[in-house]
């Protein structure tokens, strides 16, 4: 017995040896919700958005609270801002990450390094590219003065992800793994301040490898989505017998087969589209009750999606943009011995690949009405 | 040094002066000299204690017909004639053993002394006042009977003996305590009862050794496996149905005359789950109920302990938004999140205990003092944060639903708060391994502890978790019992 209690205390010394390990009380942290990363004058200024817990209460919502610090390199940065502020960063809720177009066209890597490795940090940020002069305008929108700025930034892009689907949500895992491998390239989302001064998607950043070659509009990263197979809801219209668009068909589901062709060296990329979706939306003067309106509804804007793509497509060959739509990753599951071969100079040759599109579309349903509402005599 | 022993003489003021000596300063003793009318010398002298006897019993049955009988010549054994043929009581005995004699006399009994003879009488006049039956405190049920023992040994064993009406029911009397001569119980049906186990707390008992056994939980620490174990390992209950479902299930009980408690043994982990009215009442609701209590045992021991591992070491490991609120609620909060749970469950307990011992009237403004005051006060004033009120009140509200186990809940609660603080979530990890690796190793009586309370036999789990409709439960714990079978059906309801 007493040499029982005798083990069990210099166990429980044992206990005490460890130093209470790695206690840290949440309130001795601020909580970093987004960071904002510019390169001025051969510095990296970071923008730190935090979550201002001390001046909340039971009746106040938590606001942002904004640090900028400067540092050689950025973990420098993070560390300066303890200059300003009395307590540790604490990385673990950090959501976004914005990036100016400065840094995104000499390379995102080294500017991302520090979440992917940092342990604290998760990898499920999501980098975006800031489409104004700085990273930091967007970050510290004035749109957002009574609620944490990252939080309604990251809430948008999940919004337009799961509704819209017109720009793609990457998180840092993701985008890493489309920087290190070969036949795909990045697409980030942008973001810019409208006149309200809140921070507004508009558009894509397409890159190269790692660095920022360019931006498309909104309409074009719609297609885009189409291209990748990323759209998962959303909206299409299609113009019928007029040139702005007055049928509003609602995607339910919608899926593309990317099938590369090679023979005696020339590729073709053949892309198969299926969409199903519903009439939602009836501007123009045409009563679809019939079988045959529906095939030619279907038709039209099967034609348009085609046109779309395929426009969007001879652009991006046209501008000298190397191929990011990701179509040499399809090459490779296919064909990879081909690949093995053309990969080195596929950006060059891509300009001379020839694309099929064809497009389906199934409409469903169309809500309660079979055609719009009428309109009396 | 052995003492000679007494013994009675045959004469009756010898007799008489023997029993003063003995009971010297006992004001209560009294005693009684008759001379039969029609044969004066016929002397007797009857010894009782004022206040445990049946007056009217004693006066109608043995003194009246002790001086109303006449007696014609000399008999050949007077006493065997008293015994036999003059006096009313159901309950004769004769003996020359002065311990004997002194035993009976302190608990009720009354003591004829014959002149000429060296044998005494003792009669069973035993009328001392007992609490009434009423239902146990802390063993309240929704349904069923309300009936709950109380301090008398006879009828405590009453109780258990209209429940199970069958001469398979053994009832074997002892005494222990060398000054109070506690008088108890063994009881088991013999045709079920495993007598290896029967054996060994035979054995057991025999070598308690301690001058006075007042409750039975003195018998409990003697005989139990695992006595630095803060688990029970013998059951303890109030109910008198309880005790036959458990004599049915072929385990055996020890009452202990003047407490209420009764052990039931060999006891398993388990069965701190089982309540009586399980069986009474819909068998979803009673599953529901029992699910619940496993569910609240977990939790009351680990929740304060979780909570200070998320909130001081793992801090990735809370969602966004709880993490923000829990950072405002803490803000500026003077002690520290280990500090504040230790001082809450403190808090909690002493009110707890307190509100326990008070008399009524204060035991009201107490619970409200607690509720009110002390905790939304203490938030406000800035000392603890509003989560770990919730915390604490959680973990204790869900403690005291298992009233059986409060001890071992009190103290596991505390030991992984403690673990929880120095090494966060990894002295969970461990001290839940060393908790199960205990509970393991435990036996009640051979038993293992932990039998049925994990899912290897699908028979022995009917009454664990959940509880199974009667029709399904035909067969008895495999361990216990000589006759594993204990009803006919085979699972189907019709």
């Amino acid at each position: 017995m007493k040499k029982r209690l005798f083990l069990f205390s210099l166990i429980l010394q044992l206990l005490f040896l460890s130093g209470c390990w790695d206690y840290k009380e949440l309130d001795d942290e601020s909580i970093v919700t987004g960071m904002a990363i510019d390169y001025m004058d051969g510095y990296y200024h970071v923008t730190f958005d935090i979550a201002d817990t001390q001046s909340a209460g039971k009746d106040k919502t938590t606001k942002s609270k904004f640090i900028e610090s400067d540092g050689k390199t950025v973990f420098d940065a993070v560390r300066n801002a303890i200059n300003q502020y009395d307590r540790r960063l604490y990385f673990g809720d950090c959501s976004i990450l914005v990036i100016s177009k400065t840094v995104a066209e000499s390379g995102i890597a080294p500017a991302t390094d520090l979440m992917t490795r940092d342990a604290e940090a998760r990898i499920t940020t999501l980098p975006i590219i800031s489409d104004q002069e700085t990273a930091k305008a967007i970050i510290m929108q004035q749109g957002a003065s009574n609620e944490i700025s990252s939080y309604k930034i990251k809430n948008s892009l999940s919004a337009e992800s799961r509704i819209l689907s017109r720009v793609p949500m990457v998180t840092l895992y993701q985008a890493n793994g489309m920087i290190a491998s070969d036949g795909v390239s990045l697409a980030l989302p942008l973001i810019t301040l409208n006149e309200q001064q809140c921070a507004q998607l508009n558009g894509m950043a397409i890159f190269h490898k790692d660095k920022m070659i360019g931006t498309m509009r909104i309409e074009d990263s719609s297609t885009f989505m189409y291209i990748k197979n990323k759209v998962k809801t959303g909206l299409f219209l299609v113009s019928v017998n007029s040139e702005n668009p007055n049928i509003t068909l609602e995607i339910y589901q919608n899926s593309t087969k990317i099938t590369p062709v090679i023979e005696q060296d020339r590729v073709t990329i053949k892309i198969e589209t299926e969409t199903t979706c519903a009439l939602a939306e009836n501007l123009s003067d045409v009563y679809y009750d019939t079988p045959e309106k529906w095939a030619e509804l279907a038709n039209t804007a099967s034609g348009q999606l085609e046109h779309s793509i395929g426009e969007l497509v001879r652009d991006v060959q046209k501008n000298n943009e190397g191929d990011i739509f990701g179509f040499g990753s399809e090459i490779n599951a296919k064909y990879p011995d081909d690949w093995d071969r053309i990969k080195g100079d596929w950006d060059a040759r891509f300009k001379d690949v020839t694309v099929e599109v064809h497009s389906q579309f199934k409409i469903i349903n169309s809500a309660l009405d079979k055609s719009r509402v009428k309109v009396g005599e | 040094m052995e003492q000679e022993k007494t013994k009675l003489s045959d004469r009756l003021d010898e007799n008489i002066e023997l029993m003063k000596i003995l009971f010297h300063n006992d004001g209560t003793l009294r005693y009684r000299y008759i001379e039969n009318r029609y044969r004066p010398l016929v002397k007797c002298c009857l010894f009782y204690i004022d206040g445990m006897i049946d007056n009217k019993l004693m006066n109608e049955d043995i003194i009246r017909p002790l001086l109303l009988y006449p007696f014609e010549r000399k008999p050949a054994s007077m006493i065997d004639d008293i015994a036999n043929k003059i006096t009313f009581s159901n309950n004769v005995e004769k003996t020359d053993d002065i311990e004997e004699i002194i035993r009976s006399v302190v608990y009720g009994d009354t003591v004829l002394f014959l002149d000429g003879s060296d044998v005494a009488l003792i009669f069973n006049t035993k009328g001392w006042i007992t609490r009434s039956i009423s239902e146990p405190e802390g063993e309240k049920v929704l349904r069923g009977p309300r009936e709950g023992f109380n301090e008398a040994l006879l009828i405590n064993l009453t109780m258990v003996r209209r429940r199970l009406r069958t001469q398979e029911l053994k009832m074997e009397f002892q005494t222990f305590g060398t000054r109070s001569q506690t008088r108890a119980c063994i009881c088991y049906l013999g045709n079920l009862a495993n007598p290896q186990i029967l054996e060994e707390l035979k054995k057991r008992l025999e070598t308690i050794q301690i001058d006075g056994t007042l409750d039975v939980n003195y018998i409990n620490e003697y005989i139990k496996d695992a006595p630095y174990s803060f688990f029970k390992t013998i059951g303890t209950t109030e109910r008198p149905d309880i005790v036959a479902g458990k004599l049915l299930e072929g385990r055996i009980a020890l009452f202990l005359d003047g407490t209420p408690e009764v052990l039931t043994l060999p006891f398993l982990f388990i069965e701190n789950f089982q309540s009586d009215d399980d069986y009474y009442t819909n068998y979803y609701f009673s599953s529901i109920g029992r699910l619940l209590r496993i569910f609240s045992f977990s939790v009351s021991i680990s929740v304060p302990a979780i909570y200070v591992a998320l909130v001081a070491f793992h801090h990735e490991l809370l969602p966004t938004d709880l993490t923000l609120s829990i950072s405002v609620a803490r803000s500026s909060i003077a002690a520290p999140t280990w500090l504040e749970a230790i001082l809450m469950l403190l808090m909690f307990e002493i009110l707890r205990e307190t509100g326990l011992r008070a008399p009524n009237s204060i035991g009201q403004a107490l619970s409200i003092v607690g509720a009110l005051v002390i905790g939304q006060a203490a938030v406000e004033a800035r000392l603890i944060s509003a989560p770990m009120v919730i915390i604490v009140a959680f973990s204790g509200i869900t403690g005291i639903m298992l009233m059986r186990m409060k001890g071992s809940i009190i103290i596991l609660r505390f030991m992984f708060l403690f673990l929880a603080s120095f090494i966060g979530i990894y002295g969970i990890i461990f001290g839940m391994m060393g908790l199960l690796i205990h509970l393991f190793n435990m036996r009640s009586f051979g038993i293992p502890f932990m039998n049925s309370s994990v899912a290897d036999d699908f028979q022995d789990n009917k009454d664990t978790f959940v509880r199974a409709p009667w029709w399904y439960m035909i067969k008895r714990p495999k361990f216990m019992s000589q006759d594993p079978v204990r009803s006919a059906s085979d699972g189907d309801p019709g």
